[in-house]
């Protein structure tokens, strides 16, 4: 039996991920453009979107991804423009493949792997997106490499700040408790 | 905190990241080949010849300061000789691939490779 107290908690944890994942999402898109190579970018809000992957539902997890892209993109200035496009597909499909791949792999991979997995698809979708609505000359391609190699440093570092997260996370009470929660009650990452 | 797993992943994607560089290399690299060059003095087209020419020609453009050789041969194009101060024209050697140019600020000479599609327009731009 779940009060609603719980709710209301669990309620507040997920407006305060989301309101973190957008202050870092737009902190990050106008101060750290860290290399000058179009597409290549530090990825953090993916932190926040893997630790909605172990701790919420699926149905969080989508939610949180679209508000985040929405708020991020009238907040920075780009919405509805190609760069909207991009982050808006980019944070849907890595929000899913990261739920898939966590929901099938996660005791193989640690949260690196699942992380790494998510930034991947996160830019090939970007990359897709750029080159059937906007460019239109498979040339693009040539970026692939460069994609996937960032990606993969990118991902690899965001999977271990949220492994570290998950592992101190007994510091945060209600976490803790969200977590216990889920998995005593209904299995790993089913909706509460 | 890395998992078997997790590294073997990573190991994967990161030959996979080499295998599509070499590969994107061969599919969309160098094989291009210029179908035509402009020579511009002072940003009007002086001359518009077919580049792909199996005896050497050479062209005598007049610029600012004075005659500018442009040597094709062999689809490719250079600048032989030039009036201008540092010879910068002359350094950049052959230019043979649609999008590559030469230009001599100084004598005010563009020496332009165009493929076969359309213009070498900027497809695309990222702020």
């Amino acid at each position: 039996m779940i009060n609603s107290s719980y709710n209301v908690k669990r309620m507040i944890i997920l407006a305060l991920l989301l309101a973190a994942g957008t202050a870092i999402y737009v902190i990050e898109s106008l101060y750290f453009p860290a290399v000058p190579i179009p597409g290549v970018k530090l990825g953090l809000t993916n932190i926040i979107t893997l630790i909605l992957v172990v701790f919420f539902s699926w149905k969080d997890c989508i939610f949180n991804a679209i508000a985040r892209t929405l708020v991020g993109s009238i907040i920075t200035g780009v919405f509805f423009t190609p760069a909207f496009v991009f982050s808006f597909g980019g944070a849907l499909v890595s929000t899913i493949v990261m739920l898939i791949t966590y929901k099938l792999f996660y005791g193989k991979f640690s949260l690196v792997g699942i992380s790494v997995a998510g930034a991947v698809s996160h830019n090939l979708t970007q990359l897709v997106l750029a080159a059937t609505l906007f460019i239109k000359h498979w040339g693009i391609v040539l970026q692939v490499p460069i994609l996937i190699l960032s990606a993969t440093v990118t991902g690899t570092a965001n999977g271990m700040v949220a492994n570290l997260f998950v592992k101190k996370v007994a510091f945060i009470p209600e976490l803790a408790k969200v977590r216990i929660a889920t998995v005593d009650l209904k299995g790993p990452n089913e909706h509460l | 905190m890395l998992t078997r797993y997790d590294k073997t992943f990573i190991c994967i994607l990161l030959f996979l990241a080499l295998f599509t560089f070499i590969g994107g290399l061969n599919a969309f690299g160098s094989n291009e080949k210029g179908k035509e060059v402009i020579i511009l003095v002072g940003g009007h087209e002086v001359e518009r010849s077919s580049l792909n020419l199996e005896k050497s020609r050479r062209i005598t453009v007049d610029g600012i300061l004075g005659e500018s050789l442009i040597e094709i041969a062999d689809g490719k194009a250079r600048m032989l000789s030039s009036p201008c101060p540092n010879h910068n024209c002359m350094m950049q050697e052959w230019v043979s691939r649609p999008g590559d140019v030469i230009v001599c600020v100084p004598n005010q000479v563009i020496v332009k490779i165009v493929g076969d599609d359309v213009e070498n327009e900027i497809d695309a731009c990222n702020r």
